[in-house]
């Protein structure tokens, strides 16, 4: 699969920078950002992603909210979805690769080694 | 190799899979290059016996051979074209060498290639075509390829310093045998890995600046979670920031705070707020020891990477110019040590003394060869806040005074204007240190050392000097080594209880004035009235909130400072009492004689002095001992300490100071004291003079009890003979 265009779902800025640092640096990926589960689902429709990395928790709207979104809408569904986390329960993470999605990422991230991880997510 | 009589032509590859063959043709011809295709040995020899190639691709794996065997009998024929060895499986260590070092292969690829490396390193092993746009044009570049690769490798190590990986990376890097060009390519990559581990690290200055307040605002929340155990918004808020940060921070390599909010996360978690005052107790205390660890994980994350206090990295001094425009302009060197705040005027100077408490001042020129420096240096001193404030002399011209008057006016150093820079730094140190001595001593106490490194680290950067106790049983040892004005406390520790210490504290007789402050996680009705029982100023409520304990400290530290100063000091002289001078001194003289300097304790009387109370008025003979009070005050360097030790004799005590020394200094003080014309009830204007008895150690005794004895004895023989010195 290619990806080009890669959507990042994250509230917390600090965080966003590094993984948005991170990502552009390392790969020559378009990188579009969102702070919530709401702006996920609008910059969804606008730049068509080839991938959304979905933090969990986050206000307005949370990721799994979100995620079931997009999963209901027939131009969205296909995008495969990245949850993020810093929850390490196995069962939770499960749970969420049960929901459909394409793998989890556990927070602490190491943003430098953020590409080889959704690499190795995307071909797995 | 190139020129060959067989012209060397075109590229060959041997390869069954028609698809890499493709993309190899494809991306080869794009560079101007005749490609020859063989699927196996047989086409590949047929290709051989009509063509000699400059470059062979090989495959490792081939329908009708291996590619290794293939090429030994090409070398055992004598077929010595360039070989590039291309394979789907990771090459071991001994396969490699076998290659490289027998087969003389030039390059060995593992699938999948990227385009852009497969280009650049097939071009590399090319004999006669060099194409390494990036980082060189000509052929001689192209030779020195190791070196400039080096020369890279030593750049990125020179543009990120700072960098955790780039040695390391490095390292691995140019050990690893790889073709150049894979090289390059991939300290391209590293290079801008660098760039966003860069900016990863300033994007950590910025959250740990925000961090601070949030971990803060955690500590809010969880106070009002302790008063009210039921508070389930404030319990959620608390769980989702924990969560956050133990992501966040984990992410920006802050292992500690991010492991830290984990456990905090957990074990808040863990709160059940129908549990017995027992258990809630354990998890509390449990709650306590995380915040501690956390909170000094991040003041210490924040003094390593750079967003700390200013005093964090050492605190600058403050000094106070005296000097025209002129003589500002030439104090730059000292400004890059300390900061300097200018006074164009003895008034000027004199305000701002008495407003703000300065480390030092410094006198330059033109008001350093003035006439009346030395009377303007008792002025200074006298409106000074803080008392033992260094005086430093500043000036390019030959000394006006002798070193006696120099050191008797106060002054504790003297230097050119445009002084050797190691100079301003050992000399301004030093007054630092002398600031040092005036910060207001700590005790903290707590069983938990987690607390009290938290507690002294949070007081260390506010400036205060603090020392932590953890086995309160010691509590005697800790007030006699660490002297403190303000202590803090914990209430429940086993063995002994904070209660237990703070009586402690306050039978002691050096120690019962000062400050005790509670830490305790009972901040009601009832821990209050226990804590005041006990004997304590005041309590701090647990969780610990950063701002709320300086506030508490600062307050009950100048309380503690300014009763000490009651309680010490005589009311007409403002000088120390006898009891505290002694104890001072003696320590002071052992000090002395440890590192081998003298010092002299000095004690002065007035000469004459019943015919004065016998003639005068008591508000003479006050104004008469009030003066003379002044003029000791505002006199010497700080380090000597001064005392009224008894109702008609002072006490001098100077450190590193000989009997002749002190007596020069005492003939200045005589002179000084001689020169002022006192009057009488009836008008009548009159002078006095001084008498003095100096016991000096080593040579007269090693004990402060034996200087002062041998002191008494001369003050009765001795009187000052005006011009003998």
């Amino acid at each position: 699969m290619q990806v080009q265009k890669v959507l990042l779902a994250e509230d917390d800025e600090h965080i966003r920078f590094i993984m948005k640092t991170g990502l552009s640096k390392l790969t020559d990926w378009q990188i579009f950002e969102a702070r919530n589960g709401l702006e996920a689902l609008d910059k969804a429709v606008e730049v068509k992603p080839d991938l959304i990395l979905l933090d969990i928790m986050m206000p307005h709207m949370d990721g799994i909210t979100a995620f079931k979104e997009l999963a209901a809408r027939n131009d969205l569904s296909h995008i495969p979805v990245i949850f993020m986390t810093a929850k390490v329960q196995y069962e939770e993470i499960q749970s969420y690769v049960e929901l459909g999605a394409r793998g989890v990422i556990t927070k602490p991230v190491d943003p430098l080694s953020l590409p080889e991880q959704i690499l190795a997510i995307l071909s797995g | 190799m190139t020129g060959s009589n067989n012209r060397s032509e075109g590229i060959l590859i041997v390869d069954d899979d028609a698809g890499f063959r493709a993309y190899v043709t494809s991306l080869l011809t794009g560079r101007g290059y005749k490609l020859f295709e063989a699927r196996n040995v047989q086409f590949a020899e047929e290709i051989l016996a009509s063509v000699n190639p400059k470059l062979i691709i090989v495959d490792y794996k081939l329908p009708d051979m291996d590619g290794v065997t293939w090429i030994g009998q090409l070398r055992d024929r004598g077929v010595m074209t360039p070989i590039a060895f291309v394979s789907g499986y990771w090459c071991d260590p001994k396969t490699f060498n076998w290659l490289r070092n027998i087969l003389r292969v030039s390059l060995v690829l593992q699938k999948p290639v990227a385009a852009e490396i497969f280009v650049e390193v097939i071009e590399s092993i090319l004999p006669d075509k060099v194409s390494f746009h990036s980082y060189g044009s000509s052929q001689s570049e192209f030779n020195d390829a190791p070196s400039l690769l080096h020369l890279e490798a030593q750049n990125l190590l020179k543009e990120y310093p700072d960098s955790s990986i780039a040695k390391q990376e490095l390292e691995k890097l140019l050990a690893s045998q790889q073709p150049e060009a894979v090289a390059f390519s991939k300290i391209g990559f590293l290079r801008r890995k660098l760039e966003a581990e860069e900016a990863i690290r300033s994007a950590r200055v910025a959250y740990l600046k925000d961090l601070g307040p949030e971990w803060q605002t955690i500590i809010e929340k969880l106070k009002a979670i302790k008063e009210n155990p039921f508070d389930g918004i404030a319990i959620q808020d608390v769980l989702a920031a924990g969560h956050k940060i133990k992501g966040t921070a984990g992410s920006f390599d802050l292992g500690k705070v991010s492991h830290g909010a984990e456990r905090l996360e957990n074990i808040v978690r863990s709160l059940d707020p129908r549990a017995t005052e027992t258990e809630a107790e354990i998890i509390w205390a449990e709650i306590f020891r995380v915040l501690s660890d956390t909170e000094l994980a991040i003041i210490e994350a924040q003094t390593l990477y750079g967003t700390a206090l200013p005093e964090a990295s050492g605190r600058r001094a403050r000094i106070l110019a005296l000097t025209d425009s002129l003589g500002a302009d030439l104090l730059t060197s000292y400004s890059k040590y300390a900061d300097l705040s200018y006074a164009s005027s003895h008034d000027a100077a004199l305000t701002g003394l008495a407003r703000v408490s300065f480390d030092a001042v410094l006198l330059a020129e033109p008001f350093a060869s003035q006439s009346d420096l030395i009377n303007f240096c008792r002025d200074l001193r006298l409106a000074a806040t803080n008392p033992s404030m260094p005086l430093l002399l500043v000036t390019s011209k030959a000394p006006v005074f002798s070193p006696a008057q120099m050191s008797y006016a106060g002054f504790s150093a003297f230097l050119p204007l445009e002084p050797d820079p190691a100079d301003v730094q050992i000399v301004l140190e030093q007054m630092i240190g002398h600031a040092e001595k005036a910060r207001t001593r700590v005790l903290v106490v707590d069983d938990d050392p987690a607390l009290t490194a938290y507690v002294t680290k949070v007081l260390d950067l506010e400036g205060f000097h603090a020392t932590s106790l953890n086995e309160p049983i010691y509590i005697k040892e800790a007030l006699e080594k660490s002297d403190p004005e303000v202590v803090v406390l914990d209430v429940i520790m086993p063995g002994l209880t904070g209660y237990d210490v703070c009586r402690e504290i306050r039978n002691h007789p050096r120690w019962r004035e000062a400050a005790v402050l509670f830490l305790t996680a009972k901040s009601n009705q009832e821990g209050r009235a226990l804590a005041f029982r006990a004997g304590g100023d005041d309590l701090i409520g647990k969780p610990v909130l950063k701002e709320e304990l300086l506030a508490r400290v600062t307050a009950y530290a100048e309380r503690a400072k300014l009763k000490r100063a009651q309680t010490d000091k005589d009311q007409l002289t403002k000088l120390m009492s006898r009891p505290n001078f002694l104890e001072h001194a003696a320590t002071i003289m052992q000090e002395c004689l440890e590192v081998g300097v003298p010092s002299t304790l000095s004690l002065i009387a007035i000469k004459g002095f019943e015919e004065v109370q016998n003639t005068t008025s008591i508000e003479v003979i006050e104004g008469v001992l009030s003066s003379l009070g002044s003029m000791i005050r505002g006199r010497f360097e700080p380090q000597i300490l001064r005392c009224r030790f008894g109702e008609r004799v002072f006490g001098l005590f100077m450190p590193d100071v000989n009997r002749q020394q002190a007596a020069s200094l005492l003939y200045l003080l005589n002179q000084e004291f001689e020169s002022v014309d006192f009057q009488d009830q009836n008008g009548e204007i009159f002078t006095l003079s001084l008498i003095y008895g100096i016991g000096s150690a080593p040579e007269d005794g090693d004990t402060i009890g034996r200087l002062k004895d041998l002191a008494i004895v001369e003050l009765g023989q001795h009187t000052i003979v005006k011009g003998k010195i």
